[in-house]
Parts: C-alpha cells; structure tokens; sequence
C-alpha cells in the first residue's frame, strides 16, 4: 500500500484532509458559488438590452438631474450642440406632435402680433386720413418750402407724439424693481413697480381660461397709458401720454430683446442684487433719447 | 451693499397684518379695522451686519396680502419670488394659529428657500400671557420656526419680528453667496504702487 492510498482512505475511509477542507472552505465555496451565478446574472444582464434599461432608468432621470442642479451652465454647454439637431430630427419624425406642443405658444404670438399689426394699420390709416383733410396740411407744406426741407420731415418733427413719464424694467417672478428712468421725481417708484406687479398678477390671474394663460398688455389711465412688454425673466412697462407710432411700438419691443440678451444671465438668477446690471441705464437713456427725437 | 427683497405677511383676516406693517413702517396704528383686498405693497428699508461685518441694506418690499378663509384662495403669483414671510396669527383667536401649518406648506412649495418667522399678534389683549402664548410657542417648536408675541398697538416686538425676518435673509444671503465681499479699494491701490 502507497503512502497516498493510506491517507486518502485512512482507518475509517474518510479523507481528514479532505474533511478539514470541507469544514474550512465549504462557506467560501458557497460564496464563490453565488458570486459566479451573480457574474452569470450580470453577463446576461449586459448583454439583455432592455433588463438592462429597465436597472438605469430610474437612476439617470436622478443623475442627470442632481448633474443639472449642480453645474446648470456646464449641463447647457454639453447639451447646447445636440439640441439643435434634437428638434430638427424631432420634426422630421413627429412634425404634427412638435406643432401640438407649441401650437399654445406660437398661436397666441400670432394673435397678438396680428392684433397689434392691424392697431398700427389703423393709426396710420387714420393719421392719413387727418393729414389730408387738415388745412394746416397747406401751412406746413408752405414752411416746408421755406426752409428747405420736406413736408414730411415737419410733420414728423411735429408728430413727437409720445411723451414717457416712466420707464420700468421689473423682475417677472418677484416684481422687484431692477431699473428705472423718470422724467418726475418718484421716491416711491419701487413701490410702483411691486404694485403693478399686484395688477398684472390680479388680472392675468383672474381672466386665464383653464391653460390659456396671457399677458397684460397695456393700462389706460386718464391721458396716461402704461404699456408693457414682457419677456421671460422680466417686463418693461412704459408709462407715456400721446400717440403712439409703429415705431415707437418697435422701438419698445427692441429695447426689450437688447436688455434679455445681455443681461440674460441676472435676469434668470436674479436674488435682488440690482449692482449686477451696471450699463442698462445706457440702453433707457438711449431710449428716451430716440423717443425724444422722434 | 443694497438688496432688494420681496416679503409676504400671511394669515387668516383681521389678525393685524395690514396694523403690524403701518406699525413698522409708519409708526402708527389705528383701531378702525379696513380689510384689505387682493395685496398692498409697502417698502421700508433695514440696515443689518454681515458676518465680514459689511453693512448690508435690505429694501423689504412687504406685500400685505388679503386674508381668507382657506390659504387656497391666494392667487400663487402673490406669493411667488417672495424670499420670506411673516405669518400673523391672532393669540385669542385659535383657530388663526391652527391655521398657520397649512399657509406655511402653501408657502413653501412655491418658494422653498425662503426664510419665515411666526407671530403671534395683539399680545396687548392677553390677560395671560403664559397661557394665552402657550399654543403659538408650541406651534413654532414643533415647526423650527422663530416666534415673536407681537402687539402692533402698542409696538411690542414688532421691529424684532421684521428684524429676525431680516437675519434669516441675510444667513441665506450669506450662504447663497448672493453677498458679494467689500471691494478692497485701498489694497488696489497698494498693488498698483507696488508695481510701478
């Protein structure tokens, strides 16, 4: 008999090397066991296409947004180059979903543009009109003559038909104040402006129909007339006597998209610090200006 | 450093939102009692220290907003963009301060980072104080709130309510990193020496 054949069957026929490796080792085993079948499961995991969707899912709406709560602008700058060519394949795949989702918005651009387009026929129209019947027509065609420039260059001096009071730039959400320019001297302007807010906020409120929401867009007040044109973040509200022109009109909605695109990024994260919009008392003077000439 | 801040008074009617802001911003008060309809703007500005020791003013625009029976009535857009509130609650009348939880929920989901003190209006009627205070102290407790026992009559607390309002503002500010730090004129000044 062989040394081997000794120890492998022993007195009782039981291998205790054997036997002391099935005590020490029968929990690892086990556990190497279930970890190979958890590698198996994994590997199948992988390669199933929709298990595997299934596990992510729920944790990349969370990733993505806790990424975007975190860097916001790093998120954009990543995203900024899909998006174009997102919508663009959107459209071409589901050209009548991406018209219902902005049918609300674009329409109610339409409408208001068609409106506020058919206004300004009508003033010319009427303007027209006025001028042709007025006899002091005759006059000013006669100091036109004599000072060597034309009929229409009076009548436009003379036309400066718009006189601003105010000129608010207030905050969307909080109706804060941002900036303002006055011809009087108003100590309690901020007060004015929160105030409008409560009108705006009052009336859009109490006229919206289910999720036709809209804006307030003009407040007629004896001679006055505060008109306001909004914006994502903030509103202008213009409070003027007289007249006005289609180019006073878009001489505001101009005035409106210049302060969006470069103060975009305050307006969004405004927190009531008004210092961070040094060089926007430029763009109301130079309205005024404008509007002063004309 | 100025900001600008848009603050709510909440609360049932009649607990004295409309006479705590006459209080502290007109140092008045009346005892014909106006509802108010919709909301009413108020300004008044508070200096306060920074922790870097700047001096910050705060221009508080308070809006006082009308009271009804159930907070629901409140259109959201008055409360939107508030960065605090004071909510009102009159300490003889209970059901005011039971009424609280659910304004502040109402609040809070619209503005969630905002700062929010509890007052507990005309302690000047209370014959006791201890007792008649008991209810409101335990509210605020349990809710983590600042408390103030308020009488817009006589003036009592009421500058302190608007001043804790003002330092929650301000740690939120300060933690928000809304507050910039004081421009160093004269260390400029030194460099630019220093180069030349």
């Amino acid at each position: 008999m062989t040394p081997e054949n000794r120890t492998s069957t022993g007195k009782t026929g039981v291998d205790p090397l054997h036997q002391l490796k099935e005590i020490l080792l029968t929990d690892d085993q086990r556990r190497i066991s279930e970890l190979e079948n958890e590698v198996i499961d994994l590997h199948q995991m992988l390669a199933d296409k929709e298990r595997l969707l299934a596990t992510l899912s729920p944790i990349l709406t969370d990733l993505l947004g806790r990424k975007i709560h975190e860097s916001r602008d790093d998120m954009a700058t990543a995203l900024a180059p899909l998006m174009g060519e997102a919508i663009r394949k959107q459209v071409e795949d589901s050209k009548e979903d991406v018209v219902d989702a902005l049918y609300p918005i674009i329409g109610r651009m339409i409408s208001r543009a068609v409106a506020e387009s058919m206004k300004n026929l009508v003033s010319s129209i009427n303007e027209q009109i006025n001028r042709r019947l007025n006899v002091t027509l005759w006059v000013q065609q006669l100091r036109a003559r004599f000072l060597g420039v034309s009929t229409g260059e009076i009548l436009l001096a003379e036309s400066a038909s718009v006189q601003i009071d105010h000129l608010l730039i207030i905050h969307q959400k909080t109706g804060l104040l941002i900036a303002h320019k006055s011809s009087t001297n108003e100590s309690e302007i901020q007060v004015i402006g929160s105030m409008l807010q409560v009108i705006k906020s009052f009336i859009e409120d109490a006229f919206a129909e289910g999720q036709h929401t809209g804006d307030l867009y003009e407040i007629e007040h004896s001679e006055r007339t505060i008109r306001i044109e909004s914006s994502r973040y903030f509103y202008l509200a213009v409070v003027y006597s007289g007249v006005p022109t289609a180019a006073f009109n878009e001489s505001v909605r101009g005035l409106v998209h210049k302060i969006q695109n470069r103060y975009q990024k305050p307006l969004r994260d405004y927190q009531g610090d008004n210092s961070q919009f040094n060089g926007i008392d430029k763009y109301l003077t130079r309205f005024l200006k404008a509007n002063l000439q004309r | 450093m100025q900001l600008q801040k848009k603050i709510c008074l909440l609360g049932m009617y009649s607990v004295g939102k409309t006479s705590l802001i006459e209080r502290f911003v007109y140092h008045r008060f009346s005892d014909h009692y106006l509802s108010t309809l919709g909301a009413k703007v108020t300004k008044k500005s508070l200096q306060i220290s920074a922790s870097d020791g700047q001096q910050i003013e705060y221009n508080l625009l308070i809006w006082d907003i009308a009271g009804e029976e159930t907070e629901n009535k409140i259109p959201p857009s008055y409360l939107l963009g508030a960065a605090g509130a004071i909510l009102v609650a009159d300490l003889l009348r209970p059901e005011t301060i039971e009424a609280l939880p659910s304004v502040l929920e109402r609040f809070k989901e619209i503005n969630p980072g905002a700062a929010v003190v509890l007052a507990g209006n005309k302690k000047d009627l209370l014959q006791d104080i201890e007792s008649d205070s008991k209810e409101i102290l335990r509210l605020a407790h349990q809710l983590k709130l600042p408390c103030h026992l308020t009488s817009a009559k006589t003036g009592c607390q009421v500058d302190s309510v608007f001043s804790a309002l003002a330092s929650s503002l301000l740690s939120r500010d300060e933690a928000n990193q809304v507050i910039s730090p004081p421009k160093k004129k004269a260390k400029t000044r030194q460099a630019k020496d220093q180069k030349r």
